[in-house]
């Protein structure tokens, strides 16, 4: 049978009201209240082998150690399922439970279910990371809404494949599915002018995504003084593509010495598939320009070059990727570099 | 005057097999392998091979580079007017074509490879070319040939093998009669184009208009009828889910819906056909072109598609916008990179204009592919196609690996039956 563990506030987890909102993480063993109920519900299907409770207050003040003692308990456990709430309306509920679901799918890679109603800001926020349910905006709703996540749960826990959010009752999370359509995409395309022009109503297939704006950093004062690092997302890898950098949707990113290049940096392979490669394969100062940098260190233009050059493949690369990819790199140069030159191609 | 018609009289094939004259009787195409091979030698390319292919095959085809299907002018037994045969005119009169049996390119030519046909199992619903009898091309390039060329031989090699086996058709009675005319409409309807983005961007990346480069040309205004007789000749071997491959520009199905839909809910003008270039000055000289020429034509709508992804994506938002800031109703046609979990933006570059897209699908959806009975081609290449993952061999013959490596999945054309929801 698979396991669920549940996630209560202090409130549901019978602590108390407002007052012991301030109530540290306890982890449970069995159920209680919410917990008990949802286990009866599920009685044939899942076992409730704890239920995890937090004062909201507890949880909004010490986000990252509660969320590093949970994350430590659940590798422990290895349940197959995380269930948290519902949370309403409720604003500090909504994000503990929404940071539940984050948990699971980021750091354990197991579904989680919540539920929420839908001016709670944990909605937006976390719906991505698994499954949020509608919700009424307060406890009289809970009979019903336990209901419905159950009922979710049973599917989940029969490894049944989840249906659209229409169909199965969540929010929209903004996952985009492969599936077949009725007719070949040049149909649908033409299909959508005529109803563009007669103006009729149309649905467009792909929304406009939309990205977080980065700020750019203060110009460097002095960069004369200035350890500058070059990075690519061309695909500039030393003969043989040594990590196997893939040529599409790479998974990883490199760092490389001229060393690693035979100790001149010249000849190089061209692990990104989407540019014709025979320029830089070549000189690889084409794409990565090692060599200018050098020149401008040797006449002082600048202070240093970082000996490290990180290299990835930008070629279809999914954003949330990049970013991450970005995140680390930033980590792992920050306090030895001034400033970064990125060559894309 | 006499308006452009094109007949395009069509031959079935059901099956292949080698024989010792190459002919067409009761639907079986057979080839005499010999006499094949000697019409396509190359000094610049060794170890010229033809295999078979058919539907149902415990068959993989890798890696491939180009899918062509047979065609041929009947009048003067010649095609692909500017590479093989002289262009002295173009969609009209009457064209034969094999129709069931294409000609596949396979081969490695640099470092990265793609492209698997399938012939059975999970990857043959992912190819329309699964469907096809194919006969199929392998060479190696000649000692000290630059890659350049190495392409350019591979290229003229498919083409000259596509016209070797179309010639046999002259003789036969056609199984099938289409005809091609865009006929003057009765009513009012609206103005429609079709924006055609070729990709021209180096080696491997490049398509061939009468078999010049596209890199530097303008935008343009064509028949469709061009297309149907190989006046776009593909040398784009990148990624093999989004390419338009030369069986694809003969084929386009947009330009057939919009053929279909012509005097009834639409006026089908024609094609103007752009070259994307990676070079941003380019890119806003053709979305300028493509606008110009549609406001020439006083369009009322157009749909534009893509080839490949990544950088093209500019060059449509920037033609939607020109063409929307003009009037022009329009639609998009593309295909999305939003990671294997679809949780990622699943294009980078956007319009608010964009407000009609059709997407084919998602190039970094994972796929099991179960091991086959026979490869054909390079059987190393499949660690080395693009987009496939690291270690995509699994211990048990088969290959876990991308979409993006399966040929024409999601081909922003709209040749498949793909799409995306938002879950």
């Amino acid at each position: 049978m698979k396991r669920v563990v549940y996630y209560l506030n202090q409130f549901f987890g019978q602590i108390g009201g407002e007052d012991t909102a301030g109530y540290p993480l306890e982890i449970r063993k069995g159920t209680l209240g919410v917990s008990e109920a949802f286990q009866k519900a599920l009685a044939k299907e899942v076992t409730v082998t704890y239920t995890i409770i937090c004062g909201d207050n507890y949880f909004a003040e010490n986000t990252e150690a509660v969320l590093e003692a949970i994350e430590e308990f659940l590798k422990e456990e290895t349940p197959d399922i995380l269930v948290a709430g519902p949370a309403f309306n409720a604003g500090r509920y909504g994000m503990a439970c929404g940071n539940m679901l984050k948990l699971a799918q980021q750091k354990l890679g197991i579904p989680a279910v919540t539920a929420m109603y839908q001016e709670n800001p944990g909605v937006e926020m976390y719906k991505l990371y698994g499954y949020v349910i509608p919700s009424a905006p307060n406890a009289a709703g809970m009979r019903k809404d336990l209901k419905k996540t159950a009922a979710l749960v049973k599917k989940l826990a029969r490894e049944e494949e989840i249906g659209p959010p229409e169909e199965e009752g969540y929010y929209k999370r903004g996952i985009r599915k492969m599936v077949r359509k009725e007719e070949i995409g040049a149909v649908r395309a033409v299909n959508m002018l005529l109803n563009k022009l007669n103006g009729r109503p149309f649905d467009t297939e792909l929304p406009m995504p939309k990205f977080s704006k980065v700020v750019p950093s203060e110009p460097i004062a002095d960069l004369s003084k200035a350890t500058i690092a070059v990075m690519t997302s061309g695909g500039i890898v030393p003969p043989g593509n040594p990590d196997r950098l893939e040529a599409l949707s790479c998974t990883k990113y490199a760092s490389y010495t001229k060393e690693d290049f035979g100790g001149e940096f010249r000849v190089v392979d061209v692990a990104h598939g989407g540019y014709d490669p025979t320029f830089a394969q070549e000189n690889g100062n084409r794409v990565l320009p090692v060599d200018v940098l050098e020149e401008l260190e040797a006449e002082h233009v600048i202070g240093k070059l970082y000996p490290y050059y990180y290299v990835t493949v930008g070629n279809g690369m999914a954003v949330d990727r990049a970013s991450n990819f970005g995140e680390q790199i930033a980590r792992e140069v920050k306090g030895k570099v001034d400033g970064i030159l990125l060559t894309s191609t | 005057m006499l308006k452009k018609k094109l007949i395009l009289e069509k031959i079935r094939i059901k099956d292949i097999r080698f024989g010792n004259i190459t002919n067409i009787q009761d639907g079986i195409l057979t080839i005499c392998r010999e006499e094949m091979l000697g019409k396509l030698s190359s000094e610049k390319l060794t170890d010229v091979a033809v295999d078979l292919a058919r539907p149902g095959e415990s068959v993989r085809i890798v890696p491939v580079k180009d899918v062509i299907q047979p065609r041929i002018k009947k009048e003067k037994g010649t095609f692909f007017p500017g590479v093989l045969g002289p262009a002295d005119s173009c969609g009209e009169g009457v064209t034969r074509i094999l129709e069931g049996c294409n000609v596949v390119t396979a081969g490695s030519i640099i470092f990265y490879q793609e492209g698997i046909i399938d012939m059975d199992g999970p990857g043959a619903e992912y190819t329309i070319f699964s469907k096809y009898c194919n006969v199929v091309l392998s060479a190696k390039p000649a000692e000290g040939l630059s890659s350049t060329d190495h392409e350019k031989e591979m290229r003229l090699l498919g083409l000259k093998a596509a016209h070797y086996l179309a010639s046999c058709t002259m003789e036969k009675g056609a199984d099938d009669i289409e005809e091609y005319e865009l006929a003057e409409t009765k009513e009012k309807l609206p103005k429609v184009a079709y924006v055609y983005l070729l990709l021209a961007q180096g080696l491997l990346h490049d398509n061939y208009l009468y078999g010049m480069n596209m890199q530097k040309m303008h935008p343009m205004f064509m028949h469709p009828n061009e297309f149907m007789d190989g006046a776009v000749v593909s040398g784009n071997c990148v990624t093999a889910c989004d390419k338009t491959t030369t069986f694809d520009h003969m084929n386009n199905p947009v330009i057939r819906t919009l053929y279909e839909k012509h005097g009834k809910e639409l006026e089908f003008v024609g094609v103007i056909a752009s070259p994307v270039s990676p070079v941003l000055a380019d890119k806003e000289r053709c979305s300028m072109g493509v606008k110009n020429l549609a406001q020439l034509l006083k369009l009322d709508g157009a749909v534009v598609s893509e080839e490949g992804g990544g950088n093209p994506e500019s060059d449509l938002m920037m033609i939607c916008e020109g063409l929307e800031e003009s009037g022009i109703k329009t639609v998009l046609m593309a295909h999305e990179n939003c990671g294997k979990e679809g949780t990622a933006q699943g294009i980078t570059i956007v319009s608010e204009k964009a407000d009609a897209v059709v997407t084919a699908g998602n190039t970094n959806v994972i796929i099991t592919l179960p091991p086959v009975g026979k490869v054909i081609g390079v059987p190393e290449a499949i660690e080395m196609l693009s987009g496939a993952p690291e270690h995509s061999l699994q211990e048990d013959g088969s290959i876990r690996t991308a979409m993006s490596v399966m040929m024409g999945s999601i081909n922003n054309i709209g040749t498949g039956k793909l799409g995306m929801e938002e879950y």
